[in-house]
């Protein structure tokens, strides 16, 4: 059952560390001149990621080191260090111009290849890998595609509450279908949206940029591999819960577009919410609950 | 005439010689190594572990399998090997079964198989042996050593069965197995009884 110190280590601490980063960065930049403000830059991608790994060490311990044959690293220590490397990578790239797509092309191939990688050697035949894989890498570039094409379109904190509501959506699904580790480890990019959304809230010209949301989508998406082919995550939640950042671009419709920016943020929202929704209520219904009152998480 | 006479006395006598001799094996039997198969029905393997620092909670696996080289003569030429299918595990509650499987605990999907395999067999006190070996749990192989008993040696349906039992602690954080120590606990008994049929 997890108790206070967990929501501590797994919230407050990856929140604090992520949102004084960014409030610390945001606040210069928005006092100067729009002339003198430097190019935008995937800071929100580099703190998310110190506050994600921070988050994940204090819960539990620091991920094994991958490449010193002490152990087989699994999905999920795979998904902590490819992120811990994500952020300060897809940080340089935002200096790189076009070449940032490469980088973030590399660090998908680098989630496809690695957090999957059990189910390829043990429970997928050749072919049922190789379909699964490009189903895989087409759904993570739909998903990626959607996301940052709203990072140019949205409106103040709509995005970050977007995403924040397709990351509690998988934590709480992840929770309760089997996995109290992974809801908590997606609590800690929880916390990074939260802390940015507050931050959007704050600074009125933030914004995510597409690295950092680029970053966003990886994690998540190596999170959701892992609860579905690692937990008992089902497949139709998955899609619901991948559904999210394309319901997000309802307000684009004909007849919405002309909406007020507050309008189409909270139709924005709601759009979001309904696909996560679903999902979560479908884990609730399918979450049974132990007939002495001692729900599996307390085992 | 007498060179004749010592000829065939000497011949003789080394043919006695060699007729009174055993053979070398018969002096000194050389006891071969016997190959065992595990019985994955008579096999158990049990875990014991704390749960909200108050009781002692059971559970088992219920797929055994591997097989074993006894020689009771020369233990050090006995090997062991036994693997667990992580899926297996069993607490008569599917939902919590479910939830050891998850990444929370055995992560049966990505280490499916739990495996000791034995590196150094010695004869420890009388029916008890000492046995080393890598255990693999969780994606991480560490050598442990464990006292087992040798239970008794019969025949069943015309086979020679054996069996084995041995109890020994397992830190499952030393395994990555970090999840729920605060009320669960690190340190987990396996128990393990083995029955095998000669090959």
């Amino acid at each position: 059952m997890p108790e206070l110190q967990d929501f501590v280590r797994g919230v407050l601490l990856p929140g604090f560390l992520a949102g004084i980063g960014l409030a610390l960065v945001w606040r210069p930049w928005n006092r100067a001149p729009a002339e003198e403000r430097a190019p935008k830059r995937a800071w929100a991608a580099l703190f998310f990621a110190i506050a994600f790994f921070a988050s994940y060490a204090a819960l539990f311990e620091p991920p094994p080191r991958p490449f010193t044959g002490t152990r087989t690293l699994g999905g999920v220590d795979w998904t902590i260090w490819i992120a811990l490397v994500a952020g300060p990578v897809l940080f340089a790239g935002s200096f790189l111009g076009r070449f940032a797509v490469a980088l973030w092309a590399l660090l998908a191939g680098a989630v496809l290849f690695a957090v999957p990688r059990a189910m390829v050697r043990y429970h997928w035949s050749g072919g049922e890998a190789a379909v699964w894989l490009a189903g895989l890498a087409i759904l993570l570039l739909l998903v990626g595609c959607a996301t940052t094409g709203l990072g140019r379109r949205t409106e103040r904190a709509s995005l970050p509450i977007v995403l924040l509501i397709a990351a509690t959506g998988l934590s709480i699904c992840a929770g309760l279908t089997g996995s109290v580790l992974l809801a908590q480890t997606t609590g800690g990019l929880c916390a990074c949206l939260g802390a940015a959304m507050i931050v959007a809230f704050w600074h009125p010209r933030f914004r995510l940029e597409a690295a950092d949301l680029s970053f966003v989508v990886l994690v998540l998406f190596a999170l959701g591999l892992c609860a579905r082919f690692f937990s008992e995550l089902r497949g139709v939640d998955a899609l619901l819960l991948c559904a999210a950042p394309l319901a997000a671009w309802m307000p684009e419709l004909p007849g919405l577009r002309d909406r007020s920016p507050l309008q189409r943020g909270l139709l924005r929202c709601f759009a979001a919410a309904v696909p996560v929704g679903i999902a979560v209520t479908r884990a609730i219904l399918g979450f049974e609950p132990d007939p002495y009152g001692d729900d599996y998480y307390d085992y | 005439m007498r060179f004749l006479l010592c000829i065939f006395i000497l011949v003789g006598s080394l043919g006695l010689a060699a007729l009174s001799t055993p053979p070398p094996e018969a002096s000194a039997p050389a006891v071969e190594a016997e190959e065992f198969q595990i019985d994955p029905v008579h096999t158990s393997v049990l875990f014991k572990s704390r749960h909200n620092n108050a009781s002692y909670f059971y559970g088992r696996f219920s797929d055994v399998s591997g097989s074993f080289t006894f020689d009771e003569k020369n233990p050090g030429a006995s090997k062991v090997e036994v693997e667990v299918k992580a899926e297996s595990v069993d607490t008569r509650t599917p939902k919590l079964d479910q939830h050891l499987r998850s990444p929370d605990f055995f992560d049966a999907k990505q280490f499916p198989v739990i495996r000791f395999e034995s590196t150094k067999v010695k004869a420890g006190k009388k029916g008890f042996y000492e046995v080393t070996g890598d255990l693999s749990l969780h994606g991480v192989t560490k050598s442990i050593t464990v006292e087992m008993e040798h239970v008794g040696t019969a025949e069943a349906r015309g086979n020679k069965v054996i069996g084995f039992h041995t109890v020994f602690t397992v830190d499952r954080t030393e395994f990555g197995m970090n999840y729920g120590v605060s009320s669960l606990g690190s340190d987990v008994e396996m128990i393990v009884s083995i029955e095998a049929a000669k090959k």
